[in-house]
């Protein structure tokens, strides 16, 4: 475990020299907070609820979902990709290490960069200049706790879509096409609650909505109770072990077509 | 004049063909490409589909209005796509010094450096740009007339100029700053958020994007001349000279950054 937590260490302090960066996509998503505001003001217009929903209700979970989009987001499959491309692979398999592990521990060092240089900030720019409310409560531990099997999620999704460079060096094609299926099936763009109701049945029993809408909706939606709470968690649970399962076999299978050029 | 735009032209078709059948060595690339492409810019027609399930109306405009401003927003950032995409890896060239090369042909320097990559992609991006855009017309019942098709060609070249203008100003500042990555991807951030009727923001926000960055002029407005003209201001007609002027802009500083570049010494 410590040999791993130094991969987390290293990768936050390299993280850490691209200030630079995170200011631009503070700024970034915060353009597009004003977008959605701006857009769900006018879709509400004098009407308070929508599917029973409320205009600030709404507005914080889109502007929180989308702020968490941007802390996934470590690039986990497109650095596998160019270690596969390159064969820069071959160091991690010599290493006494898992390869996933050592992975996740590296995205996980981004991951906390990110944490801290952009969802922060934008935290604390949603509480001051919008004025955003949400129930402060037990709901605070289980959302910290649906986080983290999310973020696990988030990031076996990136691993799987990192290792098809294994067969094709096409990566661009593959990772915008997930994006895209995980930002509009996980209610990311949406709320799930505005999906129609045949699709919306369909939503709740797939994987991505265990991604942003289960912890966003644990720290946002007043609704919810603690059985709500520990249903939730079950679901994202069961999502985990059953996506760790599929990208462990896919890792053996990938594995075996490897070549790298010589070097 | 002729005679240059016809040796240009000769020269980029040359440069093309054999970029294009380098990158079909590439078959399955180029098809997982543009089935990633077609997945981004079908997913904006999903959510505005699912958005209209709630409400019959945003800020007034119905579904098939949004449609059209999104399939011509769609054509209109094509143009980038195919011809301009190079500007992506401009700070790798002048960080690693082989932008140097650009100076050496007896050539347009722009015209050859961004020469060098037809983004193959951007094809299906034009398709669904124009199924969308006929999709529309069909349920607007707009008659599409000899002249209504070239206002349309004339205003989507404005259109499109912005667009390339605001990612060129956006990558130029590599030249300044080295690493401009974040600058360039808020920059091809924002023009995505040209596809909402610019009337949904407030006056701070209209005001910014419509005469500070510009992404007002990329669809919103232009398309205003073919949705509901009685209603539009007379301005709307002025976007292609918009178009042009950002573009003198753009390439004048482009030219700003060229001359500066004094290379890596290697």
């Amino acid at each position: 475990m410590k040999r791993y937590l130094h991969l987390t260490k290293n990768t936050y302090m390299v993280g850490l020299v691209w200030r630079f960066n995170a200011i631009f996509t503070v700024l970034s998503n915060l353009f597009y907070i004003v977008v959605i505001y701006f857009l769900w003001k006018n879709i509400y217009g004098s009407q308070a609820t929508l599917r029973e929903m409320t205009f600030p209700q709404t507005f914080i979970y889109l502007a929180l979902t989308s702020s968490l989009f941007v802390v996934f987001k470590t690039f986990v499959d497109w650095q596998i990709s160019r270690d596969i491309i390159s064969g820069v692979i071959t160091m991690d398999l010599i290493k006494p290490l898992d390869y996933q592990v050592s992975v996740l521990f590296r995205s996980a060092g981004f991951m906390l960069v990110q944490l801290t240089l952009i969802a922060l900030p934008t935290l604390v720019i949603l509480l001051v200049v919008f004025h955003a409310q949400m129930p402060i409560g037990i709901n605070l531990l289980f959302f910290a706790i649906s986080l983290v099997l999310a973020y696990l999620l988030s990031f076996m999704i990136d691993y799987m879509v990192g290792l098809t460079s294994f067969y094709t060096q096409s990566l661009w094609g593959i990772s915008t096409a997930k994006e895209i299926i995980v930002l509009v099936l996980s209610g990311a763009l949406i709320p799930i609650r505005f999906f129609p109701d045949a699709l919306r049945n369909v939503l709740v029993y797939l994987p991505f909505q265990a991604i942003y809408n289960a912890p966003i909706s644990i720290l946002t939606d007043p609704i919810l109770r603690t059985p709500d709470y520990l249903n939730m968690l079950g679901i994202q649970l069961l999502w985990v072990i059953a996506i760790l399962v599929i990208s462990r076999l896919f890792y053996a299978q990938a594995i075996k077509v490897l070549t790298i050029a010589g070097g | 004049m002729l005679a240059t735009l016809k040796h240009y032209s000769r020269i980029y078709i040359l440069i093309e063909a054999q970029y294009i059948k380098a990158r079909m060595q590439y078959r399955a690339d180029f098809i997982i490409s543009s089935i990633g492409m077609i997945f981004s810019n079908v997913v904006s027609v999903v959510v505005f589909w699912v958005l209209f399930q709630t409400v019959p109306l945003l800020a007034g405009w119905t579904f098939p209005e949004i449609l059209f401003i999104y399939g011509f927003y769609l054509l209109a950032v094509s143009p980038a796509q195919i011809f301009f995409d190079h500007i992506w890896s401009l700070r790798w060239h002048l960080i690693e010094g082989t932008f140097i090369k650009y100076y050496f042909r007896p050539l347009n320097m722009m015209f050859y450096y961004m020469s060098e990559v037809f983004d193959l992609k951007g094809l299906a991006q034009v398709i669904i740009g124009i199924s969308v855009l006929v999709y529309a017309s069909i349920q607007l019942h707009i008659v599409w007339s000899f002249w209504r098709i070239i206002s349309l060609l004339v205003a989507l070249f404005g259109a499109s100029l912005v667009v390339i203008s605001l990612l060129t100003i956006a990558s130029s500042a590599a030249f300044w700053f080295m690493n401009a990555y974040p600058i360039l991807s808020l920059a091809f951030k924002l023009r995505e958020y040209s596809q909402y009727p610019m009337t949904i923001f407030g006056a701070f926000f209209r005001i910014l994007f419509t005469y500070l960055i510009p992404i007002g002029w990329i669809a919103f407005y232009p398309s205003q001349i073919f949705l509901r003209p009685s209603e539009a201001s007379w301005t709307v007609y002025l976007s292609p000279l918009v178009g042009i002027a950002l573009f003198i802009l753009a390439y004048r500083i482009w030219l700003w950054g060229v001359d500066g570049y004094t290379g890596t010494g290697s």
